[in-house]
């Protein structure tokens, strides 16, 4: 049974067409012979009334014809986009080929005694990473999780564990695994390496529980520039239905 | 095409036929710059955000599911847009709970002054109200959404939105009868 003490409640509900015929007499009763009651129904109509005779106010005509311009120009996108996807193909390729053959060139000359130098000091730090990057690759899954753990304790990290924690969450073969380093790179979410990661990889993994989290992660960064992989995720006969749904809901929350 | 129901326009959309967006933008584009107005009340804003969310729709056309209810997706994307435009600005934005009523071009010609006058009252209490209390007051009573239409553009649950409501609508009778 309704509360008649709480008016507003009522009054929804009546204009829901939620009340039952008991109630609906009991509101007529309370209407007939509380004033009270009676007085505070009248101002919530009144107030409802107002509302509903308020005429809007008129939009900026600019609006209308920025929507058209907007509209043309993705029309247009569309049009070419269909036409060009085989000779924009071809042309990255040759770009890449151009690009790949430059830098060997630019590589094979460099090297000079002050060069060779710093390149030891690089090593060495080098070694220190390539200590902890070996326990990223243990045999045994449990043991590539704990170095991950190790992480935990710290504030920060070099770029270059990050990065390899970025490979591990796209290419190690046990999916614990890469979970643990999802969540160890959350920790570190305001970076844009990782976020930009995240998102990277959203479209590369395969598992669906993975996939949720990557998504459920990207929202709490509020990372928008995740929105094109959430449409591909959309998009993809691949992926599954709770995958998706997950997906839609990422991008209602980053538009 | 002006019969269709939105989602099924937007299936259209999505299958390629842009041009229906336009009826889309012809239903909506007065609800949702309303929206903005009697959030904050500076016409640029309001213009700015209305293209905003058009723009978006245009451009995410393929992530709104169609199962779903597109009147509440377009409010999530309005709501989302005030709220980076909110955070970003403001120390700049107008303090809306001291904002005079001003009769403007909506009731020029021949409204009566007391419905003038009672509709000044209106929205003096309403801009009164806490922020995310008159969000839910336009969007039920001034954009006409139901409870699960508001329930989806906000990710809150129904019976959440109807408490609300009733708080908000207690508050609003009692500041709006203090003004008279």
């Amino acid at each position: 049974m309704i509360d008649f003490k709480n008016i507003e409640v009522v009054y929804e509900a009546y204009k829901n067409d939620e009340l039952t015929d008991v109630e609906l007499n009991l509101l007529q009763i309370a209407l007939d012979e509380n004033s009270e009651f009676k007085k505070q129904w009248d101002e919530l109509v009144l107030l409802d009334q107002q509302f509903q005779e308020t005429p809007m106010v008129d939009p900026d005509p600019s609006i209308g014809q920025h929507f058209e311009q907007i509209l043309a120009y993705e029309s247009k996108k569309q049009v070419n986009n269909k036409s060009n996807q085989s000779l924009w193909s071809r042309l990255a390729a040759a770009v890449a080929l151009i690009i790949l053959g430059g830098f060997s060139g630019f590589w094979l000359g460099r090297e000079t005694d002050s060069e060779r130098y710093g390149q030891l000091q690089e090593e060495m730090q080098q070694v220190k990473q390539i200590i902890w990057l070996s326990n990223l690759q243990q045999r045994s899954a449990s043991s590539r999780i704990m170095a991950i753990e190790t992480l935990n304790d710290q504030a920060t990290v070099a770029d270059e564990t990050l990065e390899a924690l970025i490979r591990v969450l796209n290419t190690d073969s046990n999916i614990n695994v890469r979970m643990t380093a999802a969540e160890g790179l959350y920790r570190f979410g305001d970076q844009d390496k990782v976020r930009l990661a995240f998102a990277e990889s959203l479209v590369i993994q395969q598992d669906p529980a993975l996939q949720i989290i990557l998504i459920d992660m990207l929202v709490q960064l509020e990372e928008k520039s995740a929105l094109d992989e959430l449409q591909q995720i959309v998009a993809d006969d691949q992926v599954i239905q709770q995958v998706k749904n997950k997906a839609y809901e990422g991008i209602s929350k980053l538009l | 095409m002006e019969l269709y129901k939105d989602e099924e326009i937007m299936s259209r959309v999505q299958s390629g036929d842009l041009q229906a967006l336009s009826v889309i933008f012809n239903r909506y584009q007065v609800k949702i710059y309303n929206f903005f107005y009697r959030m904050c009340y500076d016409r640029e804003v309001c213009r700015d955000l209305t293209q905003n969310v058009f723009e978006k729709v245009i451009r995410y056309r393929d992530s709104f599911d169609v199962q779903k209810t597109f009147k509440s997706w377009l409010f999530q994307i309005a709501r989302n847009l005030y709220r980076d435009y909110y955070h970003a600005n403001k120390a700049a934005m107008k303090d809306i709970a001291s904002i005079q009523y001003v009769a403007d071009n909506a009731f020029s010609g021949l409204e009566k002054m007391e419905q003038e006058q009672q509709h000044a009252q209106l929205y003096e209490a309403l801009n009164q109200l806490p922020d995310d209390k008159r969000e839910l007051m336009i969007m039920s009573r001034l954009m006409g959404m139901k409870y699960e239409e508001i329930s989806e553009a906000t990710g809150t649950s129904v019976s959440a939105i109807k408490v609300k409501m009733h708080r908000a609508m207690r508050l609003l009778r009692k500041i709006y009868f203090e003004l008279d």
